[in-house]
């Protein structure tokens, strides 16, 4: 989409699918939610469930404390999420995310005040009303199903290569002209952190049955254990640097951020906060819109990357992947072709190992 | 881990990565129980053959340094850097003895060479 090749290129990218997914799907699904309510209004019960709990209605109010409840929880996420689609977004991470959670939250809301109403229309007693709990199940997948796609459509990083030289003073690893390296790291936690993040998991896993087994919705638990093998692919990532640039892949080869090495303004190694600075543990943003994968407090390859972009990833030996990348996106700024050179390498002639 | 190879090298790729990983278990940087990248990914990053990275990883195999399991990949095995204890010893005395005498490594790595023919 960008045309410009400037390194500084600041424009936000992908602004017509922001304006999308970010502001008009949702006020779309929003709006067809609220036109299906009003019309069902004059059906409902005089005073309508406003809440369930564990063993059915246990709050009930007027119509307009029904549509005031809604419309400020549904309003204040449009609107919040409007404002953040389209005031941020310069990584695909934020972007998928942020659009994602814009299409899904209206859906979720709108599914959720449908199933309120669906459940009493043509009643005269709000208690007789039925379990919401189907309703509440079909919301959440419709609305984990719309996030996902507006994710899914939200648009890849428009390539966008360096321009400048790698700055003088950034570390590099010492490479022969017709060598090639790779380095490669294993991040995750310490082998304590480990044995205590395995504990949290069964005590979690064990409550959130606890928990469904109390309230009697499976419901419950589903919704609550979807979450755990999410959260556990994040925890060990393989950390890659080669000639494509900087990878790292989660435990089951997804999620995985790649920068290639032509996007590379220089890397360096920086101490890191997980808490700090990007709020947790995982793969995720700061503030700022600096992509992090983050597993544990201490050194981190910090990636600069054009259009004002930024990775960081915590690994022990930072320095020498950081190194191998300055290089590698070196030789990428340069048209030094590189000659492939598979196969057939072991039927070359023979000689001294090297040491 | 960084692991390099030079085509214009004389020396067999599988023998410069072989090499390579060897003197990292040696040296302590990678650790028994650590796993190496899979064939497939260290092919692709270097731009070699998968079969050449697997013959690497097979003559380690062999000398007891790793060991090679369907689906989990390369992993060191346990006290592997333990039964190079008395080889790096010995090299600590020979490049001490090969510093005294003004001898390059390299020269040295030749004499080691031709004495194995």
């Amino acid at each position: 989409m960008t045309t410009s090749g400037s390194p500084t290129e600041r424009r936000l990218p992908h602004r017509g699918r922001a304006w999308l997914f970010g502001v008009v799907v949702p006020v779309l699904v929003t709006a067809a939610a609220w036109v299906v309510v009003l019309r069902l209004l004059p059906r409902l019960p005089a005073q309508v469930a406003l809440h369930w709990g564990v063993d059915g209605v246990d709050r009930v109010g007027t119509h307009t404390e029904l549509l005031r409840e809604a419309g400020v929880i549904g309003g204040v996420s449009l609107v919040v999420l409007a404002v953040l689609s389209l005031a941020t977004g310069r990584t695909a991470l934020v972007r998928r995310l942020v659009l994602g959670l814009a299409t899904g939250c209206a859906v979720f809301f709108a599914g959720i005040l449908l199933t309120q109403v669906l459940l009493q229309v043509g009643l005269d007693d709000p208690f007789q009303a039925g379990s919401p709990d189907g309703g509440f199940l079909l919301t959440v997948v419709a609305a984990l199903a719309a996030g996902a796609l507006a994710g899914a459509l939200a648009g890849a990083d428009p390539g966008l290569p360096a321009v400048e030289a790698v700055p003088a003073d950034a570390p590099r690893t010492a490479l022969g002209a017709h060598e090639r390296a790779v380095w490669t790291r294993q991040a995750g936690p310490s082998g304590r952190s480990r044995r205590w993040i395995w504990f949290a998991v069964l005590v979690y896993a064990a409550a959130s049955l606890g928990f469904a087994v109390l309230t009697q919705s499976w419901f419950v638990a589903v919704i609550m254990l979807v979450i755990v093998p999410v959260a556990l692919t994040m925890l060990v990532w393989d950390v890659r640097v080669d000639a494509a640039g900087l990878t790292a892949r989660g435990s089951f080869g997804w999620p995985r951020q790649h920068v290639p090495a032509a996007e590379v303004v220089r890397a360096h190694v920086r101490d890191v906060s997980p808490i700090r600075e990007f709020g947790g543990w995982g793969l995720r943003s700061a503030m700022d819109g600096t992509v992090g994968v983050v597993v544990r407090r201490g050194a981190a390859i910090v990636v600069e990357l054009t259009g004002g972009r930024r990775l960081v990833v915590t690994v022990d030996d930072a320095a020498a992947g950081a190194a191998l990348l300055n290089t590698y996106a070196e030789r990428a700024r340069g048209n030094a072709p590189r000659t492939p050179d598979g196969g057939g390498a072991t039927a070359q002639g023979a000689g001294a190992a090297t040491v | 881990m960084l692991l390099r190879i030079d085509p214009t090298s004389s020396a067999l790729l599988f023998e410069q990565l072989a090499a390579q990983v060897r003197a990292a278990v040696v040296a302590g940087t990678v650790r028994s129980g650590e796993r190496l990248p899979a064939a497939r990914d260290l092919a692709e990053s270097l731009d070699i053959n998968q079969h050449t990275v697997l013959r690497a990883y097979q003559q380690l195999r062999d000398e007891g340094l790793l060991e090679l399991r369907r689906g989990r990949g390369a992993v060191v095995t346990a006290h592997a850097a333990e039964q190079y204890e008395r080889l790096g010893q010995a090299l600590e005395v020979v490049r001490r003895e090969a510093h005294a005498l003004g001898l390059p490594l390299s020269a040295v790595a030749a004499m080691i060479a031709t004495e194995e023919k």
